[in-house]
């Protein structure tokens, strides 16, 4: 490698050619509909899956609506090899074999080995329920009694809860239902999960450990004690007497996010594989970039600075300027801090090229899917590269005058050359992908 | 084969103390450090595990009022990194740049972390409000902000360790979390690594940590392990599991090129990692085909071959099936002279942060010459006895490199080759 230094940046050139990435395989479960097909089409209708929670008694807690997925009992449930998945790892795995399907491509005893899984995810702990069935006598001030827990463990359930409560099974269930022997790896960095995985699985082609990898991105925190902790938080939306209208990404008066669950997968190949074997390739990944912001928590820093490198370094790594991106799928949570912070990071990056680049969030109508958001939102991003059509950021009443975008207001018909998705978690972990159409050289 | 990354700082919180150098010491000293929890009198048999102690982590933070977002797994990783900032002396190489240099090398310095990813005793916070409420969900709903801190989800994120490493010394490179039991800490030092050869960042704090020792997660693992009331036995007739312990290490890794422009002390080198995955059950031991697959996948990623070894630090966490299977793939691939070693019979199974603790032994091994033994161990099992499995601290006679070894539920196992900075 040598480094050259253009305009303050450096840029890496690669004295052999890397490996290209391409996305031949796409599977989503989302609010907006149970496969990448239906929820493409509800993406363009404009529906959005915002309602209220029906899924546990919510009438206590301060916000009482959420973007769930529907037709759970069509989840296929059969095949998951372990009483203890969570309801995220059966979306996970959902995508993962519609992904597989589309890609019309499975590992073979001979090509397993360079297979890799990458899953982006976060921890899922008991449920409300295990919770309460603990024995009372254990904790009888809130507290647990370790003599007490001990001296009656035959009382616990089996190891499995333990096993629940870690990132790892997710992987082990997704890898399994793939069939990889190759690398594999759960990434958990809060809502730029998804997007990680993706990265990394794109970089795990790139340098040549394995041809082909499933990235997903796969989460679900509405249930009692998910919700608590985002309620405790302040960050959601409380207009449960308006669900459709909650999410809306940019607008001066959105008040929060709207919890989402659901599923991303994509197949990653060697591009050049895929080619010969006459594979239909979505987009390219061309680049991806990742940044701290040190900042706070939750907060993100007010100049966008995080999301600044993020972007830059993704351009870099694909070799584009912004003047080469078309359309932004933006992060755009909804909170007040978060679209704000975007807002001057788009800015920032794109400068006066921001005129030539469409930009809209799609979590006004899919709500926020946490660690999922990134791999559902790279896979709509490929989508849109794919049909040439970019989908509204829907809810955008009155822009932010904080939030100078040129925000799509509704669905645009256009084939556009590259495109980015952006993706920030708590904790300031911040990722940029940057998608390039199939047909482009 | 790859370019080799410079390690110019290791840190290790374990139950033998803190530094990566006592943890050594310690081991070939043929130290236990497993002991029972003094909390715990009343349980009967006296359970072991492996507890970091005599230190407080937290000092490590530099803002106060940040200490009540950060559990204690987290601050072991930044208490570890600190260390691993100090022998590496970083700070002060920062701190005499021109502002404008120091921005540069904060955005450039990445962070790669080895996380837990699920804690039980997260969930605990909410047993105070359950005891108050029971089933009652729409009373849980209503007198929750009472009942339960509000920063509850931001302590509980698996990426609060490199959040906070990230603030607390203004660093701002590429980041990430791995979270994959056991091998996390190894899946991170590999992708720091690559990071640091594509040049996405000169440099890269690797960290991995865990601290689960709490009856409710110690009790669920016992459901299917037995208790654990008896020093871990590797690779022994008598191997019955290994006792959990609380820990953390942390590395860091450089462009050789970098090292050497600040003047500092490389260490040990980073050669090369692989990471392959199993078919397997998710409770099932790792096998034999497995554990071949990932040291000859780390072997020719670092450019080396057996014959390179001096030591191989295995996963070893005397589980009879997991230990012959690794003892059968050592053998098979690196023969039957390379001494092999192991650190769970010591300080216990840190969870997370195994296989990085066992990266910053291996640094040390080098430095020092002597491979630690593991003298919990009388009676080699049949089956492991093809491989030179050491009992007893052991001078290096060749090789220049160390495997180190790790495996994880669910059927991933990683492996890291690190090489002697004198070579």
């Amino acid at each position: 490698m040598a480094d050259d230094s253009v305009a303050g940046q450096r840029v890496t050139t690669f004295r052999t050619p890397r490996r290209r990435v391409g996305v031949t395989g796409i599977g989503l479960v989302t609010p907006l509909g149970p496969d990448a097909g239906s929820t493409w089409a509800s993406l363009l209708r404009g529906d959005i899956g915002v309602r209220p929670i029906s899924r546990f008694d919510a009438s206590g807690f301060p916000v009482r609506i959420a973007a769930t997925v529907q037709d759970l009992l069509t989840l296929d449930a059969s095949d998951d090899g372990a009483a203890a998945l969570h309801i995220a790892h059966r979306f996970g795995l959902a995508a993962t074999r519609e992904a597989l399907s589309s890609a019309n491509l499975r590992p073979t005893p001979d090509t397993a080995e360079r297979w890799g899984c990458v899953l982006g995810s976060g921890a899922f702990g008991l449920h409300h329920e295990q919770l309460c069935a603990l024995p009372r006598q254990w904790a009888p001030n809130g507290r647990l009694d370790a003599g007490l827990v001990f001296a009656d463990r035959e009382a616990l359930a089996s190891y499995e809860m333990l096993r629940q409560t870690r990132a790892a099974l997710g992987l082990w269930s997704i890898k399994r239902a793939v069939g990889a022997l190759g690398p594999a790896r759960t990434i958990s960095t809060a809502c730029a999960s998804g997007a990680q995985a993706v990265g990394t699985a794109a970089r795990m082609i790139r340098r040549g450990q394995a041809d082909v990898v499933v990235a997903v991105g796969l989460d679900s925190m509405i249930d009692p004690l998910g919700l608590a902790g985002f309620c405790l938080l302040g960050a959601l939306s409380t207009d449960n007497d308006a669900p459709q209208r909650a999410s809306r990404p940019f607008d001066r008066s959105r008040n929060g996010f709207v919890l989402g669950e659901g599923a991303g997968a994509v197949v990653l190949e060697d591009l050049e594989s895929a080619h010969a074997r006459g594979a239909r390739v979505f987009a390219e990944v061309a680049g991806e970039g990742t940044a701290l912001s040190s900042y706070r928590v939750t907060d993100p820093h007010p100049e966008g600075r995080g999301p600044i490198e993020a972007m830059q370094a993704a351009l870099v790594d694909a070799g584009m300027d912004p003047e080469n991106i078309g359309y932004v799928n933006a992060h755009g949570t909804s909170t007040p801090m978060n679209d704000r912070s975007e807002a001057n990071a788009l800015r920032s990056v794109f400068g006066a090229k921001l005129d030539g680049t469409w930009i809209s969030s799609t979590k006004g109508q899919t709500g926020h899917l946490i660690c999922a958001a990134g791999a559902v939102e790279a896979a709509i991003t490929a989508l849109s590269l794919h049909h040439g059509r970019l989908p509204a950021n829907i809810n955008l009443r009155e822009r932010d005058d904080d939030c100078a975008l040129p925000l799509l207001r509704e669905t645009r018909s256009e084939y556009v050359d590259a495109a980015m998705s952006t993706s920030f978690g708590f904790g300031g972990t911040n990722h940029a992908l940057v998608l390039r159409r199939a047909d482009v050289a | 084969m790859s370019d080799p990354i410079a390690i110019t700082g290791t840190g290790v919180l374990s139950a033998a103390g803190e530094g990566a150098t006592l943890l050594w010491q310690r081991l070939c000293d043929g130290d236990v450090c497993v002991e029972p929890v003094d909390e715990w009198s009343d349980v009967s048999p006296r359970r072991l595990v492996g507890r970091v102690g005599g230190c407080d982590p937290y000092e490590a933070i530099r803002e106060r009022k940040l200490h009540k977002l950060v559990r204690r797994g987290d601050a072991l990783a930044i208490a570890a990194v600190a260390q691993a900032i100090d022998a590496a002396k970083l700070l002060s190489h920062r701190d005499a740049l021109a502002e404008s240099l120091r921005a540069e090398f904060n955005a450039r310095t990445g962070i790669f972390v080895g996380a837990p990813g699920g804690a039980l005793a997260d969930q605990h916070d909410f047993l105070p409000l359950i005891a108050e409420v029971g089933s009652d969900l729409p009373a849980f709903g209503q007198r929750l902000a009472r009942r339960v801190p509000p920063t509850w989800l931001l302590r509980s994120l698996p990426n609060n360790a490199l959040c906070h490493i990230g603030i607390n010394w203004g660093l701002s490179g590429p980041g990430t979390t791995i979270v994959d039991d056991s091998v996390s800490g190894v899946l991170a030092l590999i992708d720091a690594a690559e990071a640091v050869r594509e040049d996405l960042a000169e440099r890269a704090l690797v960290s991995a940590h865990e601290a689960a020792i709490e009856p409710h997660a110690l009790a669920l693992r016992e459901r299917h392990h037995g208790p654990f009331t008896a020093v871990a036995r590797p690779f022994d007739e008598s191997a019955r599991g290994s006792p959990r312990g609380e820990g953390a290490a942390a590395a860091v890794l450089e462009s050789l090129g970098s090292a050497y422009q600040r003047g500092a002390t490389v260490e040990a080198c980073y050669l090369g990692g692989a990471c392959v995955s199993s078919s397997g059950d998710l409770l099932a031991a790792v096998d034999q085909s497995t554990v071949e697959r990932v040291i000859q996948a780390a072997l020719e990623d670092a450019g080396r071959d057996e014959d390179d070894l001096a030591v191989v630090i295995a996963h070893g966490d005397a589980t009879t099936q997991g230990d012959e299977a690794e003892a059968r793939a050592i053998a098979a691939i690196c023969g039957d002279e390379v001494p092999v070693t192991a650190s769970k019979w010591s300080i216990g199974h840190t969870g997370a942060a195994a296989g990085l603790v066992d990266v910053a032994l291996a640094v040390k091994i080098l430095r020092h010459g002597v491979v630690p033994g593991i003298a919990t161990t009388s009676s080699i099992a049949a089956p492991c006895r093809a491989a030179a499995i050491q009992l007893g601290a052991w001078p290096i006679r060749y090789g220049t490199c160390a495997l180190v070894l790790c495996h994880a539920t669910g059927g991933v196992s990683a492996a890291a080759v690190i090489g002697s900075a004198r070579r």
